[in-house]
């Protein structure tokens, strides 16, 4: 028969080895809770590296999830464009009559604006006070870049020439892309300093608050009065 | 989830009453921690985790340290350097990394990583909160807490907090382990609920939206009045806000129970800047008094370590406040004016009559509410630059006449709501009718009522001491 009485002894004594092992990490466990009832001072160091431990294992997982999301672009900006819109209409409550007027004035040139390039787009749906959902060759025309070259473009561009309220959430298809698409929003806030620069105070002043932000996969772009509040909107949604 | 919202108004407090008040004596405290968690939740869902770290961390080193203290005073200490270290690198870590790192990467030769993480809402008060339990422990003042269900409501309960008061273990030690409910206290709570509704709803979300939309002009273009009005506007917002949030958090605690002590003592009455601070978020400023100011040594030195003292108290009360160089200022601001008031201005001031007392101490607050409140120093230059009449401003202009006109009731109505001559009025005036309970119940239905009709029409509007 294969093996014959070698096997057995040899099978024997493995098993004897195992039990030794278990029968010595069952002396240690029973050591230690011994230690752990007996000496206090050991049970609260012992908790304390545990819960230390723990907290590195949070942080860094907290900063793993700083690489990004896994949620579409789209899906990000639909929770964000809710909020937008929301604050926009309360925000425009609140002016003065003269104000009030000439915003809504704008914001209905502009949307009526919004509406012919629409037309001349192919149709755009989104449109809100101060911004309105732009095509892909709205992006090429603004930041020189293809929308196709990224997982997923959601752009919103100021709704008329006098306006610079716009919002841009994108997608990366890789990391090396973060660069160059910065270095366009950069241009592009620079370029829209330059053409308000001299006359257009309140919206130079909403230029110098832009936010431009690469979270892991995600980049985010917003000039408004309330871009703090969209970008917290956006980490929320990621 | 904020107190001034219709679901926390509707759906959480009425379900979080109603099974805190069924629950038999023993349950009341996990149905208060269990519901503080959802609260915190609510909105910061991965953030309750450090929350949790937290109770955990601080219960178990408040066990050690009485442990160690049997052995020896030297291995306690260590014990509590321990604990002070982790629970102020938890804050520093999330509260100034980005603060710290921007300001080394502009002068280190190399560049530290940026790190993007939020800041978890609360985080400032509840640190705050735990570290007054273990030394407090430490100092032998309070009794070691052995529950840790006990522990993680005094830690997590949902009145305070978001927003504070700070609320000192010691000072609440004996009512987490026994507290009674009378009928009279849970009206009492509900009325001082309501005043805080109102100062935030009405007053605070009000004003702040003037404050927001004369923010948004350029200060190029702006005149004196509309630069003294963001100034108006945000001395207002802050105190209905904050003040409106201390008084819902002491009424909700009145309702459950828990007697805090007070966070707010009418601060723009005040004839100094000295005495402001002790009426303005008292709970912090004893914090420190008790925590860092008498640990340094107090007024009990020479001057030069007493200047010390004081300065060190400050810059830590404006970086408490937020991780950047305008808190910092505005810290120091109040150093420096403390200090002179101390050694030299207050003599002086008392002789003065109490009219210019009065508007001594508002400018001085004022003036600090432009640093506090402006994005960076350059900003808060300029803006006081125009409120002072420096470079060439229109002294008025259509903008700012229009905010003072149409807002003229509501500045006039919340002065008198600063000082407590409106409360007083109140009070008086329901007890001339013949049923003042009945009287009293239909004044503050109304302005329940009045608070939701706001509230309705209203989109998302946090406290501004959330961001702290």
């Amino acid at each position: 028969m294969y093996g014959g009485p070698y096997e057995k002894g040899a099978m024997k004594k493995r098993g004897d080895g195992m039990k030794d092992g278990i029968k010595k990490i069952r002396d240690r466990i029973y050591a230690f809770t011994d230690i752990m009832k007996t000496d206090i001072l050991f049970r609260y160091n012992f908790i304390k590296a545990v819960l230390i431990i723990s907290l590195i294992v949070f942080v860094v997982f907290l900063l793993g999830g700083n690489t990004g999301s896994s949620r579409s672009a789209e899906e990000i900006a639909e929770s964000v464009v809710p909020h937008l819109m929301q604050t926009q209409q309360s925000g425009t409550e609140e002016a003065p009559d003269g104000q009030e007027q000439e915003t809504a004035g704008a914001a209905e040139g502009g949307q009526d604006g919004q509406t012919e390039e629409d037309a001349e787009n192919g149709g755009d749906t989104g449109v809100f006070d101060g911004m309105g959902q732009a095509t892909a060759l709205d992006f090429k025309r603004i930041f020189g870049l293809n929308a196709e070259d990224y997982e997923g473009v959601e752009y919103f561009k100021p709704i008329s020439q006098m306006d610079v309220e716009e919002l841009l959430i994108v997608r990366l298809a890789s990391d090396d892309q973060a660069e160059a698409l910065e270095e366009a929003v950069e241009e592009r806030v620079d370029s829209q300093k330059t053409s308000f620069d001299g006359y257009g105070a309140a919206q130079c002043a909403l230029l110098e608050k832009a936010i431009v932000k690469t979270r892991g996969n995600f980049l985010f772009y917003c000039v408004s009065p309330d871009a703090e509040q969209y970008y917290q909107a956006f980490l929320d949604a990621m | 989830m904020v107190f001034s919202s219709i679901i926390f108004i509707f759906a959480f407090l009425p379900i979080t009453l109603l099974l805190y008040y069924i629950a038999p004596e023993i349950l009341k405290n996990p149905v208060l921690l269990i519901f503080s968690l959802i609260f915190y939740a609510w909105g910061e869902p991965v953030y309750v985790v450090l929350m949790i770290f937290s109770i955990i961390f601080n219960y178990v080193m408040g066990l050690d340290i009485q442990e160690r203290l049997k052995i020896g005073k030297q291995t306690a200490k260590r014990s509590l350097i321990f604990t002070i270290v982790v629970d102020i690198g938890l804050l520093g870590f999330f509260k100034y990394y980005g603060f710290v790192s921007s300001n080394l990467n502009a002068v280190l030769p190399f560049s530290l990583p940026e790190i993007d993480v939020t800041l978890p809402v609360g985080i400032s008060f509840y640190t705050f909160q735990t570290l007054s339990y273990v030394i407090d422990v430490y100092r032998g003042e309070t009794k070691v807490q052995k529950n840790i269900i006990a522990f993680g409501t005094y830690v997590t309960m949902f009145p305070q907090l978001i927003a504070g008061p700070i609320v000192q273990y010691k000072d609440i030690d004996e009512q987490l382990r026994n507290r009674s409910l009378s009928g009279d206290q849970i009206g009492e709570g509900a009325v001082q609920f309501i005043r805080g509704l109102t100062k935030k709803v009405i007053f605070a979300n009000t004003i702040g939206s003037v404050f927001s939309t004369l923010s948004a002009q350029s200060i190029d273009e702006m005149s004196v009045l509309s630069a003294w009005m963001i100034c108006i506007a945000y001395t207002f917002q802050i105190y209905f806000d904050f003040g409106g949030y201390s008084d819902m958090a002491l009424g909700l605690g009145k309702m459950l129970g828990f007697r805090f002590l007070p966070n707010f003592d009418y601060p723009y009455v005040s004839l100094s800047a000295t005495e402001f601070w002790r009426r303005w978020h008292i709970s912090l400023g004893t914090w420190f008094r008790e925590y860092v100011y008498i640990p340094l040594g107090g007024s009990y030195v020479n001057p030069a370590r007493h200047i010390r003292n004081m300065f060190v108290v400050w810059l830590c009360t404006g970086l408490w406040h937020g991780a950047d160089w305008n808190f910092v200022f505005w810290g120091l601001y109040y150093g420096v004016i403390l200090t002179v008031e101390k050694y030299f201005l207050l003599k002086y001031l008392e002789k003065t009559p109490r009219i210019v007392q009065h508007v001594y101490a508002l400018l001085i607050v004022m003036i600090g509410w432009v640093f506090f409140s402006s994005p960076d120093l350059g900003t808060a230059g300029s803006l006081l630059g125009v409120m002072f009449g420096f470079g060439e401003h229109a002294l008025a202009d259509s903008t700012g006449l229009y905010y003072l006109t149409s807002n003229l009731l509501l500045i006039g109505v919340m002065i008198l709501a600063s000082g407590p001559i409106l409360h007083r009025a109140l009070d008086r005036f329901i007890v001339l009718f013949r049923y003042p309970k009945a009287a009293a119940t239909v004044c503050y239905l109304a302005m329940f009522l009045l608070c939701i009709a706001f509230l309705v029409n209203e989109t998302y509007n946090p406290f501004l001491y959330f961001r702290f």
